[in-house]
């Protein structure tokens, strides 16, 4: 079932306190795993946010040396002290590395990956996955969900279906190794074998055996060839076959693709300037104290919605 | 789909015409606790106005016979008015799914606009919808009416066994697929009819009947002209040596 929500705000706020509150309406939907992919407001050049998870039995200070070694293996370097958290329910601990790279974001997911029992969940300039298994209200809590300040940003809870309730086969899931995509997902592929075969013909890789995922990499090679999101959002729907209502999030908007019979429902709002869409639409009335205009979107469509331009703090923000 | 409500307003609008209404609040209270005390109060007032409704789900569930009005001020979500027994709702708002679900009785009228599935499996009763009817509207519906004045999703009327839509904006895809014996109503474009379903004449009586239903219920007569879609009938019966009909729709 799953229930999934997306924000873009007019300038840099509490994009985390956002999606948990919009998220924590629709826990009956998901009560497994939640996730939310956010989106920071200061990129630097050459610098990489990487979010991991170390497994549980891990000796997690041994851990980050190794890392360590082996980013500095690939010309990189930590800028700060690693941030650790342990997850809700003994979910293993969780890694916030802030390391300064030039080379092929690739080479620095294989660096840190080498190490047995380190799964990354996002790389990017700006883009930060936090998912954990529990509820919103739990994970976000957990994790200082709630005081992530940021432009836009993604959450989803979980009802596991087809798979096991996981921290890395919940949502939202990275592009890897593409910096700062990422997607939330209602539905399952039924070609998700055949394009797999294909896509790893083209040697692109993934962490999970996911359709979610599949559907991110898909999205940002797309991208990565000269697409823009709106053509890669309809490539989609004549490449997928299945059930999808799906926002895939980049460093400057949200993109929104749907089936050809749109069996999982988004509704979307505006208000002033703040951009909002839900599975459910007391999600966002959880949110928007006025009544909302809204509107579901359509079965076979696509929608782009532009983030704000990203301020460099101290500075006022306008939106795009 | 876009619908603008106001509350303040609608809130002094409806103070003038139903001062003596009771007033409830659906802020903290249980989708189950706000129907029974709906179901209580709807027995012994004319009125009764839901604040803070929010989209959730399952407000006015098996809501039974009464001169009551119960009105929500704002959009419901899911189910609003299932299993409806003979109450009068009235939401200032748009509805989400399967409004009206297997409703037996009584009358439900929607300001906006509906999501999927509204009159899902009705047996009875009349669903209004002001603004547009999403997919599926009036699914598997077995008697009773609904009206739409704007338009309807693809598939609506799939697999209506009896009871009647009235659409006056268009429809979608596949309108009227796999019916047995409910009839469409329809004025404006329609993308495409449902297997088996068929255009047929109007004839006086149904005319007729339009006729009344319009004047009962305030709506206006369509500029296009009304087009009635039925089943031709072709999938009623099975018969292993049709294979060629049924591959055929």
């Amino acid at each position: 079932m799953c229930g999934q929500c997306g924000f873009i705000l007019k300038g840099s706020g509490l994009i985390g306190q956002l999606l948990t509150a919009s998220e924590s309406a629709m826990v009956h939907r998901g009560p497994d795993s939640t996730g939310f992919a956010l989106y920071g407001e200061e990129p630097v050049e050459d610098r990489i946010v990487v979010r991991a998870r170390l497994a549980q039995e891990l000796n997690s200070n041994q851990v980050i040396q190794d890392i360590e070694h082996n980013v500095t293996a690939v010309q990189g370097s930590f800028v700060s002290e690693p941030q650790m958290t342990n997850g809700v329910k003994n979910s293993g601990t969780f890694l916030r590395l802030l390391v300064d790279f030039s080379g092929s974001p690739a080479l620095l997911l294989e660096a840190i990956e080498s190490v047995d029992g380190v799964y990354v969940h996002s790389m990017g300039r700006r883009l930060e996955i936090i998912k954990d298994v529990g509820t919103a209200e739990e994970v976000a809590t957990c994790h200082g969900v709630v005081d992530f300040i940021g432009t836009h940003g993604l959450a989803h809870s979980r009802l596991a279906t087809e798979s096991t309730v996981d921290v890395e086969l919940s949502h939202p899931f990275w592009a890897r190794p593409y910096l700062d995509v990422a997607i939330v997902h209602n539905g399952q592929l039924t070609n998700y074998y055949k394009m797999r075969h294909l896509m790893s013909q083209r040697k692109l890789k993934f962490l999970t055996g996911n359709d979610s995922e599949l559907i991110a990499v898909y999205i940002a090679e797309q991208l990565s060839e000269g697409r823009t999101l709106r053509e890669a959002l309809w490539k989609s729907i004549a490449d997928l076959d299945g059930v999808f209502t799906y926002l895939l999030a980049t460093e400057t908007a949200i993109g929104c693709a749907t089936d050809p019979l749109a069996i999982k429902p988004l509704v979307v709002t505006e208000v002033d300037g703040t951009v909002a869409m839900a599975t459910e639409e007391q999600a966002l009335r959880q949110v928007f104290d006025a009544e909302l205009v809204t509107e579901y979107v359509r079965e076979g469509s696509v929608a782009v919605w532009p983030a704000a331009t990203v301020a460099k703090r101290g500075e006022s923000v306008h939106s795009a | 789909m876009f619908t603008v409500h106001d509350d303040t307003l609608m809130g002094a609008h409806l103070s003038e015409i139903m001062p003596d209404a009771v007033h409830l609040d659906a802020e903290g209270l249980e989708a189950r606790e706000l129907n029974n005390q709906l179901r209580k109060l709807s027995q012994f007032h004319s009125h009764v106005v839901v604040h803070n409704p929010r989209a959730r789900h399952n407000l006015g569930i098996g809501l039974e016979s009464s001169s009551c009005e119960i009105h929500f001020l704002g959009s419901v979500g899911y189910y609003c008015g299932g299993f409806n027994a003979g109450a009068n709702i009235v939401v200032h708002g748009n509805a989400g799914w399967g409004l009206g679900e297997a409703m037996a009785s009584g009358r439900i009228v929607v300001k906006g606009s509906t999501a999927w599935a509204a009159g899902a499996g009705m047996r009875g009763g009349v669903i209004i919808i002001e603004g547009d009817g999403g997919p599926r509207t009036g699914i598997a519906m077995k008697g009773g009416d609904i009206f739409v004045a704007g338009s309807v999703g693809f598939m609506s009327g799939f697999m209506a066994h009896r009871g009647k839509i009235v659409v006056l904006g268009g429809a979608g895809d596949a309108l009227g697929a796999s019916m047995y014996e409910g009839r469409i109503f329809v004025a404006g474009a329609v993308a495409s009819l449902g297997a088996d379903a068929i255009e047929r004449e109007l004839d006086e009586s149904d005319m007729e009947e339009l006729r009344k239903d319009f004047e009962r219920f305030g709506l206006s007569w369509p500029q296009e002209p009304i087009r009635k879609i039925e089943a031709e009938g072709r999938l009623w019966y099975f018969d292993k040596h049709e294979g060629r009909i049924w591959r055929s729709i």
